[in-house]
C-alpha cells in the first residue's frame, strides 16, 4: 500500500468512526478518561517535583560539576581537602561525633521507646508531650538551654558544688562533652519517634507466646523482641547519624575548637571566605560519605520504611539473630550473659519494670530540663546567668516584647513560617496524592526524589539553594527565602499526607460518588474533611521547621530583616542577653500549647467525649 | 422509581486478563437478582461497571433503556451498599443519610422528612445522632442500607453486604432486605458468594466464574436443575457420579443409573448430579437400586449423614432425623433415588 492510499485509508477511518459513534463510543471516551488521568496525576506530582528538582537536585549535581571546575576536571580542591591536616581532622571528627551521638541516641533512646510502646493511649500521649514539646523546640533554644546549665558557673555546677560531689567546677562547656550533650538532646527524640512507629507495631502477644513456649523473660525478649526491633533501630541510626553529619549550631556554642565540624568549615569557605569552589568540594565529599551510607542501610531496610511509609519493618524482615548465623561459642556465650541478666534482673519480678520507669523519669528529665531552665531564668531580675534568680522580674518579656528587632524578627519568622508552610501543606497533599493514587513506572525514583533533602545533611541542601538562588537572582529575596524552607518542608508533608491517604478508604469516595456527589463535591465533603487532622499536622510540621530553620536562612537571608533563629543566633554568639530566655519561654510556651493541643483528643478519656468533639466541629 | 437494567456483551480485562467475558444479564423493575460466584468469577466488576467506578473493555450497560456509559457515577442514580459499609466517619446516622438529599440541594424540611421515613423504615431512629462507628456492625449495615435507598435510586447494588457480619445478624438482616425491597418493588442487583444469601433473598440467580455466567436460573431451579458441576457443587450439597453413558443409557460401574436421560446425550464420560437429601438408603435390594457399603454414619443434630462407598466413589446420603435407621458401618446397603432426581450435568 503506497503513501497516498494508506493516507486515504486514515481519513476513511476517521469518517466512519463519526458515522458510526453509537456503535464504537466507549473507545474514545475510554481513552479521554485515560488522558484526563494522567494530566491529573501529571499537575498532581508536578509541583512538588520541579520544585526539588530546580532548587536542590539540578544545583547539587552542579555544585558537584563545578567543584572539579567541570569538564576540566581539576580535583585540586579535593587534593587540597585530603591532604590539608585541619581539614582531615575535621573529617575525622565529624564522623567520630555522628557515630558517637548515634549510638547515644538508640542506646538511650530504645528503653524510652520499648517503654512507650508498654502504654495505653493515654499514657503514650503524655509521654510523647514530653518528648515532642523538646523536639519542635528550636535548636537554638535548646542549646541556649544547655549553655546555661554546663556553664563554668552554670547551674550542674552549681548544684553539684553545693552538694560537695565536686571541689571545683567541673568544664563541661567547650568540651566534646558539652557536644554529645547537646547533639543528643536534640536528636534523640527524633530516634525515638523513628523507631517507637515501627516498634509498636511489634505484635507483643509474640513476647507472651515465647515465654508460654518456656523462655524466660530476658530470653524472649533478646530472641523474640530486639530482633523484630532492629530494622527500626538501623532507620533511626541512619537518620540520626545523617542529621548528626550536617550539624552546625550545637558544635559551635556548646564544643570546643576541636569540636568544629565540617558545616561549619563549609559555612565559613562560602560565606565568609567566598571559596565557593573548596566549599563545593567539602560538600561533594560529605554527599559521598552520606549516600554510602544510605546505600549501605538501604541493603537491610528500604529507605521508604525509615519513616514505617511502607508495612513495618518488623513484619517483614526481622534480622536473623540467635538464629542460625552465630556460631556455637556465640550462642553459648549470648546463653550465659541472659541467663547472667536473668538472674540479676529476673528474681524480684517487679525489678526490672521498676528501674525501667526510674530511667524514662530519668530521659524525661533529660529532656526537659534545658528548657526548664530557660523558664526559670526567663524570670530573673538579674542581667546575669545567675542561679538561683535572685529575685522575680518581668523585664526580660517587656522588653522582649517591646523592642522593635525583637519584633520584627518575630513577624518575619510567623509570616515566613506560615506562607511555607501554607504552599508545602497544599503542594505536599497533591503530590501524596499522586504517590499513593497514581500509577506509574518510576514512582518510587519519584518518591525517593522528593525525600531526598531530608536523606543528605542540611548543609548540603543549604549549599544547593544558594547555589540555585545565586543563579535566578533570588538571594536575599523573600521568594528565595520561602522556596528554600519549602525544599526541607515539602518532604515532611508529603510524608504526613501520603500515610493519610494511605489510609483512606477508597470506598467512601466511591459511596459519596453513587450517592450523587460532584468529583469536586467529594473533595470537599469526603476526602478533605477526613484529611484535616494529617493535612493540619503536616502545616504544623511545616511550620515548625521553617520557625527552626538556621543553616538554609544563613546562606539565603542576604539583608532582609533577620528571622527569629538568625536574631537568637547572632545575640546569643555575642553576649548571653536574659531576653533570649524570654524569647525562648515564650516560643516554648506557643509550642507547647500547640502540641498539647494535638494530643488532646488521645488525653480525653472516653469515646463519647470524642464524639461530641466530632459533632462540635461539624455543627 | 425501579427501572430496569439491561447489560449488553459486557466484557472487561486488564491487559491480558479478562475479568468479564461478553455477559448478557437482564433485571426486570422490581426485580431482586443475585451475582453468585467465588471471588474472583466478576461479580464485583460488573458491579463496578455499573456504578461507574470503571469503564468496559466494550459492551455496554441501560438502564431504563439508556446507556449509561457516557454517564458519571454520581449522576447515575445508583443506590450502592458496600461490603464494609463506607460510612463517612466524620458524620452523624442523620448526616450520612442526608448526605444524597443535600447534594442535590434538596430543601432542608424534605431531607428531614425523607431521613426520619428511612430511619424508621430500617428501626434505626433512635441512632440518628450516634456516629458510625459508635454502632455495631447490624446498625452500621442498616445505616448503609438506609442512605443508599433515601434518594429513590433507579437501582439498588449490594456488595456482599452481609459479610463482614457474624450468622445470627446475617439470618436476620436477610429477611430485612427481603422486606425492603418488597416494600418498595426495589430493582436489586445483589453480590454475594453465599448460596443461602442467594437463595433465600432472590427472584433470579445468577451463577458466575470467571468472568462468565454459568447458569441463570431461580433459586428453585438452579438448585434442583445445576447445568454443571460447577453450578452444582456450589450450590447445596450434591452427590456427583462420575458415569459413561452408551446408546442412551447411563452406566456407573456396573449400576445402570436411573436418571432423567437427555435425549442429546452423546455416548462416553459423564456425570449424574444427586442431591444427598433425596436418596433412600434400604438394607434390602430393589429394582434399579445402587448397592454399597456403609463406611460411617455422622450425627448432625437436625439430620444425619450416612456415607456410603459404592466401589471407588463415596455416595453421601442425609436424612432426617424423625426415625433413626438402623445401620451399622460396614454394613451393605441400597441406595435407591427418583429417577426425576437425578440430574445429568453437561460437564
Amino acid at each position: 500500500m503506497d503513501m497516498s492510499s494508506r493516507r486515504t485509508a486514515e481519513l476513511m477511518d476517521e469518517s466512519s468512526d463519526q458515522g458510526l459513534v453509537r456503535e464504537e463510543p466507549r473507545r474514545t471516551f475510554f481513552s479521554k478518561v485515560g488522558a484526563r488521568a494522567r494530566v491529573r496525576l501529571a499537575l498532581q506530582l508536578a509541583p512538588a517535583v520541579f520544585l526539588l528538582l530546580i532548587f536542590f537536585f539540578i544545583p547539587l549535581l552542579r555544585s558537584v560539576w563545578g567543584s572539579f571546575g567541570g569538564a576540566e576536571f581539576d580535583f585540586s580542591q579535593y587534593r587540597e581537602a585530603f591532604s590539608d591536616e585541619l581539614y582531615y581532622a575535621v573529617f575525622r571528627r565529624t564522623l567520630e561525633t555522628a557515630s558517637i551521638v548515634t549510638a547515644l541516641c538508640i542506646v538511650l533512646g530504645y528503653p524510652l521507646t520499648y517503654f512507650m510502646t508498654t502504654l495505653s493511649r493515654r499514657g503514650t500521649a503524655v509521654l510523647s508531650i514530653f518528648i515532642l514539646v523538646p523536639l519542635f523546640t528550636a535548636f537554638l533554644i535548646r542549646t541556649y538551654g544547655w549553655i546555661i546549665l554546663l556553664g563554668r558557673a552554670g547551674v550542674l555546677n552549681k548544684l553539684l558544688l553545693s552538694l560537695g560531689i565536686i571541689d571545683s567546677p567541673l568544664r563541661i562547656l567547650g568540651t566534646s562533652l558539652g557536644v554529645y550533650v547537646g547533639m543528643v538532646h536534640v536528636l534523640m527524640p527524633i530516634a525515638v519517634f523513628v523507631m517507637y512507629a515501627s516498634m509498636v507495631q511489634i505484635d507483643r502477644t509474640l513476647l507472651t507466646a515465647s515465654q508460654v513456649l518456656g523462655a524466660t523473660p530476658v530470653r524472649a525478649f533478646t530472641r523474640v523482641y530486639f530482633p523484630m526491633s532492629l530494622p527500626s533501630v538501623v532507620s533511626a541510626g541512619v537518620l540520626v547519624f545523617i542529621i548528626a553529619l550536617g550539624f552546625y549550631i550545637t558544635p559551635v556554642l556548646l564544643g570546643g575548637p576541636p569540636d568544629t565540624m565540617i558545616s561549619q568549615l563549609i559555612v565559613t569557605q562560602i560565606t565568609s571566605l567566598l571559596n565557593l569552589k573548596f566549599g563545593y568540594a567539602l560538600s561533594a565529599i560529605l554527599l559521598v560519605v552520606t549516600l554510602i551510607l544510605i546505600a549501605a542501610s538501604n541493603i537491610a531496610v528500604p529507605i521508604e520504611q525509615m519513616w514505617a511509609l511502607q508495612d513495618s519493618a518488623t513484619k517483614r524482615n526481622s534480622f536473623a539473630f540467635g538464629r542460625t548465623g552465630a556460631t556455637r561459642p556465640l550462642r553459648w556465650a549470648m546463653a550465659r550473659l541472659e541467663h547472667a541478666v536473668h538472674l540479676i534482673l529476673g528474681k524480684p519480678s517487679w525489678l526490672f519494670p521498676v528501674l525501667l520507669k526510674i530511667y524514662v523519669i530519668g530521659a524525661i528529665l533529660f529532656l526537659i530540663a534545658p528548657l526548664v531552665i530557660v523558664y526559670v531564668l526567663s524570670f530573673s531580675s538579674s542581667p546575669f546567668l545567675v542561679f538561683p534568680p535572685p529575685g522575680f522580674s518581668l523585664q526580660w518579656y517587656q522588653k522582649f516584647f517591646t523592642s522593635t528587632d525583637w519584633r520584627n524578627a518575630v513577624l518575619m519568622s510567623l509570616q515566613l513560617g506560615a506562607v511555607v508552610a501554607s504552599v508545602s501543606t497544599a503542594i505536599g497533599a497533591a503530590g501524596a496524592f499522586g504517590l499513593v493514587r497514581g500509577a506509574f513506572p518510576g514512582k518510587r525514583v519519584v518518591f525517593l526524589l522528593i525525600l531526598a533533602p531530608l536523606l543528605v545533611p542540611v548543609i548540603v541542601v543549604s549549599l544547593s539553594l544558594y547555589v540555585s538562588m545565586a543563579d535566578f537572582g533570588l538571594l536575599g529575596t523573600f521568594p528565595g527565602l520561602v522556596i528554600g524552607h519549602m525544599v526541607l518542608a515539602v518532604p515532611y508533608t508529603i510524608i504526613i499526607v501520603v500515610a493519610a491517604v494511605r489510609g483512606l478508604d477508597r470506598n467512601l469516595e466511591y459511596a459519596a460518588s453513587t450517592l450523587g456527589a460532584s468529583p469536586f463535591v467529594v473533595l470537599r465533603k469526603v476526602v478533605l474533611p477526613l484529611l484535616a487532622p494529617a493535612l493540619g499536622t503536616a502545616w504544623v510540621m511545616a511550620f515548625l521547621q521553617s520557625f527552626d530553620e538556621l543553616l538554609v536562612t544563613l546562606f539565603l537571608l542576604g539583608r532582609q530583616s533577620p528571622t527569629l533563629p538568625i536574631k537568637m543566633w547572632s545575640d546569643i554568639r555575642i553576649q548571653i542577653d536574659p531576653v533570649i530566655s524570654a524569647a525562648s519561654s515564650s516560643i516554648v510556651t506557643v509550642v507547647a500549647v500547640v502540641i498539647i493541643a494535638s494530643q488532646l483528643r488521645s488525653l480525653l478519656p472516653t469515646r463519647r467525649a470524642s464524639a461530641d468533639a466530632y459533632s462540635e466541629q461539624n455543627s | 422509581m425501579s427501572a430496569s437494567v439491561e447489560v449488553r456483551h459486557l466484557s472487561r480485562s486488564f491487559g491480558a486478563v479478562h475479568a468479564l467475558h461478553d455477559v448478557r444479564l437482564m433485571v426486570a423493575p422490581g426485580e431482586f437478582v443475585t451475582l453468585l460466584g467465588p471471588s474472583g468469577s466478576g461479580k464485583s466488576t460488573i458491579l463496578n461497571l455499573l456504578s461507574g467506578f470503571d469503564q468496559p473493555t466494550s459492551g455496554d450497560i441501560l438502564i431504563d433503556g439508556r446507556s449509561v456509559l457516557h454517564v458519571p457515577s454520581h449522576l447515575r442514580s445508583i443506590g450502592m451498599v458496600f461490603q464494609n459499609y463506607a460510612l463517612f466517619p466524620h458524620m452523624s446516622v442523620a448526616d450520612n443519610i442526608a448526605f444524597p438529599l443535600r447534594v442535590r440541594n434538596r430543601p432542608d424540611k424534605e431531607v428531614a422528612r425523607r431521613v426520619a421515613e428511612v430511619l424508621e423504615t430500617t428501626h434505626m431512629s433512635a441512632y440518628e445522632r450516634r456516629f458510625p462507628r459508635e454502632l455495631s456492625g447490624g446498625q452500621q449495615q442498616r445505616v448503609a442500607l438506609a442512605r443508599a435507598i433515601v434518594f429513590d435510586p433507579k437501582v439498588l447494588l449490594m456488595d456482599e453486604p452481609l459479610g463482614a457480619l457474624d450468622r445470627h445478624l446475617r439470618e436476620q438482616l436477610k429477611f430485612e432486605i427481603k422486606r425492603v425491597q418488597m416494600q418498595f418493588r426495589m430493582t436489586v442487583l445483589f453480590v454475594t458468594h453465599d448460596q443461602d444469601e442467594a437463595l433465600v433473598m432472590s427472584d433470579r440467580i445468577v451463577v458466575m466464574r470467571d468472568g462468565r455466567i454459568e447458569q441463570e436460573a431461580s433459586p428453585r431451579d438452579l438448585y434442583a436443575r445445576p447445568k454443571n458441576r460447577f453450578v452444582a457443587n456450589f450450590i447445596g450439597e450434591s452427590n456427583i457420579i462420575p458415569c459413561v453413558a452408551k446408546g442412551g443409557r447411563i452406566h456407573f460401574g456396573d449400576h445402570a443409573v436411573r436418571a432423567q436421560i437427555p435425549t442429546e446425550v452423546t455416548d462416553g464420560e459423564c456425570w449424574v448430579m444427586v442431591r444427598p437429601e433425596l436418596i433412600d438408603i434400604t438394607a434390602e435390594d430393589q429394582p434399579g437400586a445402587v448397592r454399597g457399603v456403609l463406611r460411617d454414619t455422622v450425627y448432625l443434630g437436625e439430620t444425619t449423614r450416612y456415607i456410603v462407598d459404592v466401589g471407588e466413589k463415596s455416595i453421601i446420603v442425609k436424612k432426617q432425623n424423625k426415625t433413626t435407621l438402623p445401620f451399622t458401618a460396614g454394613q451393605s446397603v441400597h441406595l435407591i433415588w427418583d429417577p426425576k432426581d437425578a440430574v445429568v450435568l453437561s460437564d
